[in-house]
Order: structure tokens, then sequence, then C-alpha cells
């Protein structure tokens, strides 16, 4: 940390000078997408790209925050919106600026227009030398609009918004030639259509007649072309396609040329049409739009049928029902693993400190008897218990304190190696920290793990085993830092960090530790998980053992070592700090308040009654403190708490016969095995890029997303045997908006925002069945960050 | 000026330097800098390699050694040949006949062997191993252990915060990698110590799996085109929080690299055809994903692939020729598809196992060791030659630990790691933030990287 802070200054300088370098604007890293033109009462959307921490920002229309009615407004996601008039000055800047460093700020420019006029056609589209009157079909024309007829202005009458009426004369220069059409709206914020061609038909010079030729057979007039177009109308939702049809009479060529208002092939705003007819309409509209579809024979250019598709508008999305679930749901995804529709419930009912009290003096979930299981069977109904069983709040606290005391199964492979360690979490979930400690150390199970069973008192050629004591003190107690009570780190004078112990204490309390063995008669027993260790004290090292500010006297038996061993790590200061910034990390949010952690750490440090290390009084604490309660708290669930989540607020569960260690794996969460006694990921882990801490960060790459996506979909469509859930909530909603608001509610308790409930609303829109559309629902929210992060 | 950059340059040494340049280059000039791809990809042979078997002594006295030591073990046998090779000072060894589509990269100075490495806590002989008068590395031959050591880089095995060497020396040279947001460390064989880093992510990614999600298919093509449109929408949404916001980008990410990977399968495929082995299609994608770093703009990635079977107990003759055969082809086809690519000198492959093996025959097999000899493959190895020191093989001798031929490194699994780590930009002042206890050898060095 010092590095950092030393170095700060000077790297800081060092960026400022390679960014001042450049241009005067080079100052500004955020970049904001981009410049164009927005019709009056048109919106844009707006993104900033902002590679700061943390990268929120503010928007303003000509330095006026929000902007206004005159320039246009600016909503907090960057969606501008046009004002209804061109201002004065119709170039707006839009700028936003990083909420935290006001001088890195981006602004583009966008260049208010009347809504723009549109020609589609003229008719006829061609015509001799001389005087001319034409119709101009488009849209939004006005009386005002004015007319060039191969960039020579003609005379106007405005007929309607989408006709016009032109005349003028061509000169005879202008024989044989296309003329382009252009329609301009002028004033402020001026529009010009794009160019429709009028062809010039060449004058037929007289022919001198040469007698001595035959007069030439008159050419028989050609049949007429004719072309249709099937079908003439069609009403279609964003997104939608229709396959037109144009069929040619009166010539063996059957192509035709598709346009849509005018533009051949079409474009994003009007929809697109292929070269065979296949129409798609735009993705979206902002109110319904009618366009219209032309088929022009390839074989005559004067031959067409048109036929007009309506788009409707955006489907109704509705709004949140409100949020009145939410403070009992937040608590629940804090203490259990997943809200429940009965949970909610139940703690509307009751109250947070009843439900509380409740589940304190709820029977323990036993543990199945571990000679029914193997190594499978037990991680799937591991894994299912935690989603099926009543005593929720100790489930999910031994699981949190099995993130910090860790067994792998990766060594300890098979079940009673492993399922009295998980007894152990669970009866000790709300006990007392030093117990769990203690009973932890004499473990069998820990004693294999991490190689404390048979270490013996040093011999020549053998020393005691350090793994456990190090771990014992760097993971499951206090750390490799001194803590201040409010979990910061503690510094000396020169501001360097202070090791709580070094590689003698280690020793120290390896060699206290010595003379344990597995159960049987011998002293250094072969392997044997049928209970705990058990002490042989001619194995132990009976010299003074000194560590921590803590002696222990000469002659001590294995027993009386062991337990003063343990008792010295967890009186000393840091057991209280590090345990309650663990414990909120794993319940509660990645990043506590060192105020937060410091009332915890209070509390485990006296319960009020004079006890240290009471787990209930202290879980009570993190679930009650005003940060859990009325702050914004975020973690990322890991996989099995979100799939445990998805399924649990579908009024399901993860089933007992799963088959979903091998997925959980691939997702870097094999169940109860963690890689090593780090666990599955570092509780010093920082989102990437950041310096925001998110530990399940570490498991959650591009790869662990896709495939835990991939899981929830199986939830909703295959559950098979791995899930249940119950989807007739989502299958009886009678309409779209009425199935978000299930989804909303059963997921994100009120908190989807109103763009999401748009998208989703217009994805449902175009899908083909009910199921497909109860699946796009559940599947995009369940899949957002919104549902991944407990918030 | 000229303070701040001295004063800046000191500190971009460090980790922590490093990690906030990282973090900014992209705004910089700097970003464009690094001109060079390079790879490291590692592939461990899970269960302990008997690399006894693997590089053969010839010369006359070390190979009557060999034969005492091995009996039965010895090659070639019935099923196995040897293939001659000589040093570049003319030291006669022979390959395991495994290995005979690699073996020609060792005339062409591709290929070579590093011999003896392990995991040490310092400088051991075996008079220090027997009286424990030097530190000691824990749990010695434990397949559990010993894995997690080797890929933690750490002795003692936990001792490392979480994080494997590979990992670290990503984290090291992540500064080259720009604003750059494809992950910096893969894995194809599943989760993996060695490519966590502190910062970086160990991304798995599994042969034939393109990040595809799931749920995107529908008909007709407009109803999942307004699937894909929503998906993409649906991640802008965050409330204004932290977590939120970063777990979308996670899943964007995703998005952008699956369009990435696919992309892949419409280009011109690699003329280089991979075995059909588990093995040789991991090293395929390794070599697709090197393949798209022009579109990454990714300068430095890691890589970590996997093959076992090699705990040969019992019955190994056959066994562990077929196991280095399958080594050999893969490793062979992803330096041909370098070579392809024109970076041949840019990546590097090498081999790690749990430990190596008693040199004594059980019967017919092999017991867990210690030391072993590792592969080192690219066009920017000293190819042809053998580094470090090749072990005295006498049972009970000066570099066994006991009387059953468990020879004690003669190089560290430090002193490998840190020449890789050099060849790969690691700068000499960071190299104890990737090997901790590199100092207590006597180089970082041990000179088969160009």
């Amino acid at each position: 940390m010092m590095t950092i802070a030393r170095c700060r200054g000077a790297f800081m300088a060092l960026v400022a000078m390679l960014l001042f370098a450049g241009p005067a604007q080079a100052e500004s890293n955020i970049t904001v997408y981009k410049s164009g033109s927005v019709a009056i009462n048109d919106t844009r959307q707006l993104t900033a790209y902002v590679p700061l921490s943390p990268n929120s920002v503010t928007w303003s229309v000509n330095g006026i925050a929000g902007g206004d009615a005159t320039v246009g407004t600016i909503s907090a996601t960057g969606l501008y919106a046009a004002p209804a008039t061109v201002p004065a000055n119709p170039a707006v800047s839009v700028r936003a600026t990083s909420t935290a460093y006001p001088n890195k700020f981006d602004a583009v420019t966008l260049n208010i227009t009347q809504v723009p006029v549109q020609l589609w056609s003229v008719a006829p589209t061609s015509g001799p030398v001389g005087a001319f009157t034409l119709s101009l079909n488009g849209a939004n024309f006005s009386a005002g609009s004015t007319v060039t007829v191969g960039d020579a202005p003609v005379q106007v009458t405005y007929v309607s918004v989408t006709r016009l009426r032109i005349s003028g004369t061509i000169t005879a220069a202008q024989a044989g030639k296309k003329l382009g059409i252009k329609v301009t709206n002028p004033g402020l914020g001026t529009t010009t259509s794009g160019s429709v061609a009028f062809a010039v038909t060449s004058d037929t010079p007289t022919t001198p007649t040469n007698p001595n030729e035959p007069t030439p057979a008159p050419t028989p007039t050609p049949p007429a072309v004719t072309v249709s177009l099937t079908p003439n109308a069609a009403s279609l939702a964003p997104f939608g396609t229709r396959q037109f049809t144009a069929t040619v009479s009166g010539s063996n060529n059957a192509s035709v040329v598709y346009s849509v208002n005018g533009i051949e092939g079409g474009n994003a705003n009007v929809g697109t049409i292929s070269g065979s007819g296949l129409y798609t309409a735009p993705a979206s509209t902002a109110s319904q739009l009618m366009v219209t579809i032309r088929a022009v024979s390839q074989a005559s250019t004067t031959a067409s049928a048109t036929a007009t598709v309506t788009i409707a508008g955006p489907p109704a999305a509705g709004s949140s029902q409100g949020t009145a679930n939410l403070a009992a749901a937040r608590f629940l995804n804090q203490a259990t693993f997943g809200a429940t529709p009965a949970s909610i419930a139940r703690v509307q009912q009751i109250g947070i400190d009843a439900w509380l009290d409740e589940q304190f003096a709820m029977a323990e979930t036993p543990f199945p008897d571990v000679a029914t299981l193997n190594s499978g069977t037990l991680r799937a109904q591991y894994v299912s218990r935690l989603t099926t069983a009543e005593d929720q709040l100790r489930q999910r606290v031994a699981y949190a304190l099995g993130q910090i005391i860790v067994i792998s199964m990766n060594k300890n492979i098979y079940p009673p190696e492993i399922v009295p360690y998980l007894q152990i979490l669970s009866s000790h979930a709300f006990g007392n920290y030093r117990s769990l400690l203690g009973e932890v150390s004499v473990s069998s199970q820990m004693g294999k793990y991490l190689d404390i069973a048979n270490s013996n008192r040093p011999t020549a050629g053998r020393g005691a085993n350090e793994n456990y004591p190090r771990e014992l003190m760097q993971l499951f107690s206090i750390g490799l830092w001194q803590l201040n009570p409010d979990g910061t780190h503690a510094r000396d004078a020169n501001q360097n960090l202070i090791p709580t112990y070094d590689q003698a204490a280690v020793q120290q309390v390896a060699l206290a530790f010595t003379g344990w063995t597995y159960q049987g008669t011998g002293t250094n027993n072969w392997e044997n998980f049928s209970g705990p260790m058990i002490p042989r004290d001619v194995n132990h090292d009976t010299r003074a053992k000194a560590f921590l500010g803590c002696t222990l006297p000469a002659g001590q038996s294995t027993v009386a070592d062991m337990n003063a061993a343990v008792d010295c790590i967890f009186r000393h200061p840091n057991v209280g700090p590090f345990i309650a910034t663990r414990l909120i990390r794993a319940l509660v949010t990645s990043n506590p308040s060192p105020a937060y952690v410091q009332r915890v750490a209070a509390v485990f440090d006296n319960n009020g009654l004079g006890t240290r290390g009471d787990l209930k009084a202290t879980v009570h604490a993190i679930l009650t403190d005003t940060e859990a309660r009325d702050g914004a708290p975020e973690r990322l669930r890991d996989p099995i708490q979100h799939l445990a989540a998805f399924t649990r607020a579908l009024g399901g569960n993860i089933r007992p016969g799963n088959q979903l260690s091998w997925q959980l794996n691939q997702m870097s969460q094999d169940p109860l095995a963690p890689p090593s006694v780090f666990g599955y990921y570092s509780p010093l882990y920082r989102i990437p890029r950041t310096t925001t801490p998110g530990p399940e960060f570490q498991i959650y790459s591009p790869t662990d997303a896709v495939l835990r996506g991939n899981l929830l979909w199986q939830a909703i469509v295959n559950p098979g045997s791995d899930f249940t859930v119950d989807l007739t909530p989502f299958t009886t909603a009678a309409t779209p908006v009425e199935l978000i608001d299930r989804v909303d509610q059963a997921l994100l308790y009120g908190r989807m925002p109103q763009g999401m409930r748009q998208s989703i609303a217009n994805v449902m829109a175009v899908q083909q069945t009910a199921s497909e559309r109860m699946q796009m629902a559940l599947y995009l929210t369940a899949i957002s960050g919104l549902a991944a992060v407990q918030h | 000026m000229s303070t701040s950059r001295r004063s800046f340059l000191r500190c971009a040494g460090s980790a922590a330097g490093t990690a906030a340049f990282a973090r900014l280059a992209g705004t910089s000039a700097f970003a464009q800098s690094a001109p060079d791809y390079k790879a490291l990809v590692c592939i461990f042979l899970f269960g302990g390699n008997d690399s006894h078997n693997m590089v053969i002594p010839q010369e006359a006295g070390a190979l009557a050694l060999y034969r005492a030591a091995r009996r039965g073990l010895a090659l070639p046998d019935n099923n196995t040949q040897v293939t001659a090779i000589s040093t570049r000072a003319g030291v006669p060894y022979a390959f395991n006949s495994g290995l005979n589509a690699i073996a020609p990269l060792w005339a062409d100075g591709r290929l070579a062997v590093v011999a003896n490495v392990g995991v040490l806590a310092a400088p051991t002989t075996r008079a220090q191993y027997v009286a424990r008068s030097v530190p000691l590395p824990t749990n010695l031959f434990s397949h559990s252990d010993q894995v997690q050591a080797k890929q933690a880089g750490d002795p003692y095995g936990s001792g490392a915060g979480g994080t494997g060497w590979a990992g670290r020396i990503a984290d090291a040279v992540n500064g080259l990698n720009g604003q750059a947001r494809f992950p910096a460390a893969f894995s194809m064989s599943g989760n993996a110590l060695i490519t966590t880093g502190t910062t970086i992510q160990s991304a798995s990614l599994y042969p034939g799996f393109d990040l595809t999600a799931a749920g995107m298919n529908s008909w007709p093509a407009s109803s999942a085109a307004a699937r894909a449109q929503a998906l993409q929408e649906v991640l802008a949404f965050d409330n204004g929080l932290t977590l939120v916001q970063a777990a979308n980008t996670v899943r964007r990410d995703a998005l952008a690299l699956n369009t990435m990977l696919r992309s892949t399968g419409t280009a011109t495929p690699l003329a280089t055809t991979f075995p059909g082995t588990n093995l040789g299609r991991q090293l395929q994608q390794v070599a697709n994903i090197i393949r798209l770093r022009a579109s990454t703009g990714m300068q430095r990635q890691v890589f970590f692939a996997s093959l076992g079977g090699f705990d040969t107990h019992s019955n190994q003759s056959w066994a562990h020729w077929d196991l280095l055969r399958q080594v050999g082809d893969a490793m062979r086809a992803l330096y041909d598809a370098t070579a392809e690519m024109g970076l041949a000198d840019k990546v590097t492959t090498f081999t790690e196992t749990d430990f190596g093996r008693t040199l004594e025959s059980n019967g017919s097999g092999s017991d867990h060791g210690w030391g072993g000899h590792q592969l080192v493959l690219g066009g920017a190895v000293r190819g042809g030659d053998l580094f470090g020191k090749f072990p005295d093989l006498t049972l009970g001798g000066a570099d066994d630990a006991n009387a059953r031929g468990v020879l004690i490194p003669t190089t560290s699994l430090d002193q490998y790691g840190a020449t890789l780590a050099r060849w790969f930009g690691v700068a000499p002042e960071a190299m104890t933030q990737v090997f901790p206890n590199i100092g207590r050898f006597a180089t970082p060095d041990v000179g088969f990287m160009a």
C-alpha cells in the first residue's frame, strides 16, 4: 500500500504530462458517442465511455445541467430529447462530466433539425423537353417547401403534407438527362430530402428519308408492363418480418427493385427489404410508423406497385408495481440462500428481530449418515440442502464460515473426511468462535487437510508441521497485518504495515500443536475419521513456547498446550475486525464502511454480557446494522448462491439428485472442493481495473458468466433432475405487462428500470409463443447484473 | 518533468505501479509502445511424469548407472525405443520414442531440456536434506500438495495468497496489454491455480466452447435478432450501482469474446492439423486464441493445458510411451501452428508436473519422487541443449534424498519459471513479486531462453 501511496503523485504527474502533450482537449479521457442530427421532438441515446472509477457522469446541454425545454433535455442515463422547436442556434453541445473528476469530460454536438422532409416519388417519372407539371409524393411537406429540379428552383404548389405539385420548363440542353428533384423545408434547422430522378426524354431528330430504302415496317407496340405486389398492406411489430411477392406481367423480365419510402433496400429507420422481398421492420419506433414498399420493374422503370406497412409503436411496458417487498427481500437475501414468496411474507408478518430469533432457535437440519453417501452424492446433497433446509440462517452462516475455515475435498476426498467438519461449522454457526476454532483444530478432518495429524515433536531430520499453525493464524483468525478496530490496517511511525507474526511464531505454534494423531491404539495412527484426533504426550514437544505475546510454560500436556495456543490466538485483537470483515463480506456487502466493521467487531469482542466471540450476537449485529438495512450494500452472488436464489425466488430449489457438480466445477466452484485453503476466491480480490473489492468477481470471468447464464436458462426451460421451479405465476400472467411485473417482483422486488422493462417488452412482442415470452422475461432478468448482484 | 518521469519509472517497476499503469495505459501513447506479442503455454502432466524415461543418458558411465537404478524400467524395452540426441557440447542423450514428433526440433535448436527441476525452499544438498538443516517444501511426495506448490510457485503450497506463478507473471506484464479487455490468462482444462493472478483472472475456456450464450437461438431470424438486441440492452441497466455495473461488464465482455471466438471459425483455418486427442484440442484452442491477437489487441497471454495419467505406479512402459506421444504430437502441432502464424519465436511451451518419480522400480512402475526433467519448446528457446545439472543417478548417491532415487532438485521451480518470466518481459526488480524466494538461489536465469 505504501508503494502505491508514495508513487501515486509521481505517476499521476506523468499521466498528466502525457495527456497534456496533445491538443488542449486531450485532458478528457471520457468519450461520448456520438455527434449527429436530431429532429425536433425526437430522442437520441448518447453513450459515455468512462474509463475511471467511479465511472458515473453528469450530463448537461449547452452548460445547463440536464438541459431545458429550449435546447432539449438529457436524462441521467444520457437519453437526449430534442426541443419542440428548433433553437436559435441549432447546434447544441451535450457534455458528460465525471462526477469524481470534474476536469474529465467530453462533449458531442447535436444539430437540431426540423422534422426531416422526405421525397419518395415523382409522377410521371419522365417527360420531354418543354413545360412540365409534376406531382411529388413524400412526407412532412409544408407550405414553405421549396423544390429544385436539376438544381434549378421551380414553381411549387402545396397540396398536402404528403403531396406537392411543381411546374417549370425543361431546356433542350437537358434532353436525355436525368434530373434530380429535391424538396427543402427552409428556415432554422432546415432539412432537405433525398433526390428522386426525373428522366428527360431525347428529342427525336427528323431523319432525312432515303427514297431508295423501303419504308420500315411499323414497330409493334410492346404490351404494357405492369407490376402487382402482394400483400398490399401489412401490420408488423418492431423486428417483425413479412414476405412480399411482386408479379411482373407484360415482360419476360420478372425482376423488380424493392424500396422502402423511396430508399432502395430500406434502412434501419424505415426497415429493410431484401432483393427477394423479405421486409424486416425496424427494431423500434418511437411511435406507430407507416412505410411504403415499392417494387419497380427492371423491364420498365415506370411500372411499379406499392404496399403499405404499418409498424406498431413500442409495446406497452407498464411501470413498476412498487417496492413493497424490497426491504424484507433484501434482508432475506443476506440472511438466507434467497428470498422466497413465503419467507418475505413471514418477515413482513413478524419483523426482522423476531424472524432472527425464530431462526436462532430453529432445530439444526441433520446431516445424512456418511455411510449412505459417496463423494458425488455428498456434493449434490450439500448444494441441495442449502436451498431446501428450513434453518436457512444457520445454513448461510455455516456456508460463510466454510469460506473462512476451509477444508477441501480435493484432498479429503471421502465423505467421512469432510462431513464431520461440515457438522462442526453447522453446530457452531450461532455458537462461540473460540469453541469453533478449538473443535476444528483437533478434528481428524483438519488433521488430514492441513497435516496437524501425526505432527510429532521434532527429532533429528524431522520438524513439527507448520501448515496448520500458519493457516490458522493467516486465514482463520488474525491475518497477516495488524488491524485497527475498524478493520483498516494499523501502521507504524513510518506508516508501514505491521506484521502480526513472524516465522518464529509459526514454529512455536507448531511445537505447541505436536502430539495429535488419529483414533487408534498407537502413537502415530493411520488415517481414521471416526472421531476427533487424540493426544499422545509421548510425541508432544514439552519445551516452553512463546508467540504473539503469550508464553506457554514448559512441561504442559498435548491438550493443555493446544488449548493455551488457541486461546492466545483467539484473544488477539485482530480477530474481531478480521472475522467481522469476512462475515460482512460473505453476508451483506463487499465494501463495508470501517464504521460498520467496527460496530460488528465490537459485538464480536463483547456481546454485551462480557463474552468474546459470540457468533449469534455477531450475526445479529451484521444483519441489523443500519448499513445492511438502510445503506446500499452490494455483493456478487457466487454460482451456488445465484442458482439457489433464482430457484428459491421461483418457489423451487436445487434437487438432491442434481448433477451440477461438474458444471459448478467449470464455474470454479466445485462444491466442497475449493482449489486451496484460500477457498474459491481471495477475500482481497478487487474488481478488474478498479480499486473496489469484489471477492466473488475472481471467479466471474466472461466464461464463468456464460456458463452461469446457461445453467439459469436450463433451470427455466429444462429443470429436469437438477432444479425445480414453479412457473405458474408467469404462465398465468394475462398480459405482457403483467408478466414483466411478476418477473420484476420475483427477482428484483420492483426495481427493474423502466428502460429494461421496455427492452423486455420489445423482445417479448416478437416471440412466437407464450412460453418463449416467459422464458425471455425470466432469463434476461436472471442473467442481468441486477440479479447477479445481491443488493 | 524529467524528475516525474524518473520517479514514475522507478515506481512502475513495483507491482503496484505496474497495476496502476495497466489501468490507465490506454489513455497514453504508451499503449502502442509494445509491438510484440508473446505467449507462455504450460502443459501440466498430472500424476507425476517419470522423466527419467523421457530423457535418458547415453554416455557410457551415466547409462550404466541408469540401467542399474532402473532395472526393469530401463529403456529401450519391448514397447519403447529411444531416439538419440546430443547436447551442443556433444554429450549423448536419448528421448523416449514417444517424443519422436518433436525430437527433430531438438536438432533445429527449438527444443531444450531443463534437468532435474523441482520445488525447493532453498538450495538443498543430500546432507542438508537428511539433517533438515535447510527449509524444505511441505508435503513432498503428496499429489495434491505438490500440484499446488508447482502451480503456486511456493514451496509451502498455499503460502502465495491463492495465486499462481503464471498468473503473477501476467500481473507483472499486464501493462503491455493496455486497455485490451480480452483475458490475459486462460486455462484450457478447468479452474487452474497457476494462471490465477492478483489482478488477473484465470479465464477457463474449454476446447470447443466459444462462449455462446444459451437461449439466443430462435426462429424466425427476426426473433433471434430481437433477443440479441434485448440482451445487449438489458446489460446497460445498473441503477447506478457499482458491482451491478461490473457484473454487466463481465457479461458484455463475454459477448464480445464470443464474437471474436466465432470469427476464428469463419477465418481461413490453420493449415496445421492438430491431433484429435484431448491435449491436441486444448492446444488447438490456444492457437485459435493466439490468432485473435490482432483483433483483441493483447500483447501478453499465458495459457494452461494439461494431460493426466502420469501416476504410473504400474504397467508403466507402454502407458508412459503413449502419454509422451500425446504430449509430443500436440506440442509439435502447436509449434507448427505458431510457425504458420509467423510467431514461432513469440510462443514458448513448457512442461510441468506434480513431481519426478523414483529411479528405482517397484516392479512394473515407479513411485512418487521429487526432481524431474522438463521440456521447453519455441523459437526463442536455446534449443538443442540441456540446461541445469543432470543429476547423479546413483541410488543413494549425492543427489538422492534417500536410497530409492528420489532426486533432490538441482534447479528450483523458481529458477525455471523466472527464466521464462524474464523472456516474457518481467523486470528483474519485479521478479520477487512473481517468485518471492528467487533470491535464495544463485541465479534467477538458468539460460534456456534467448
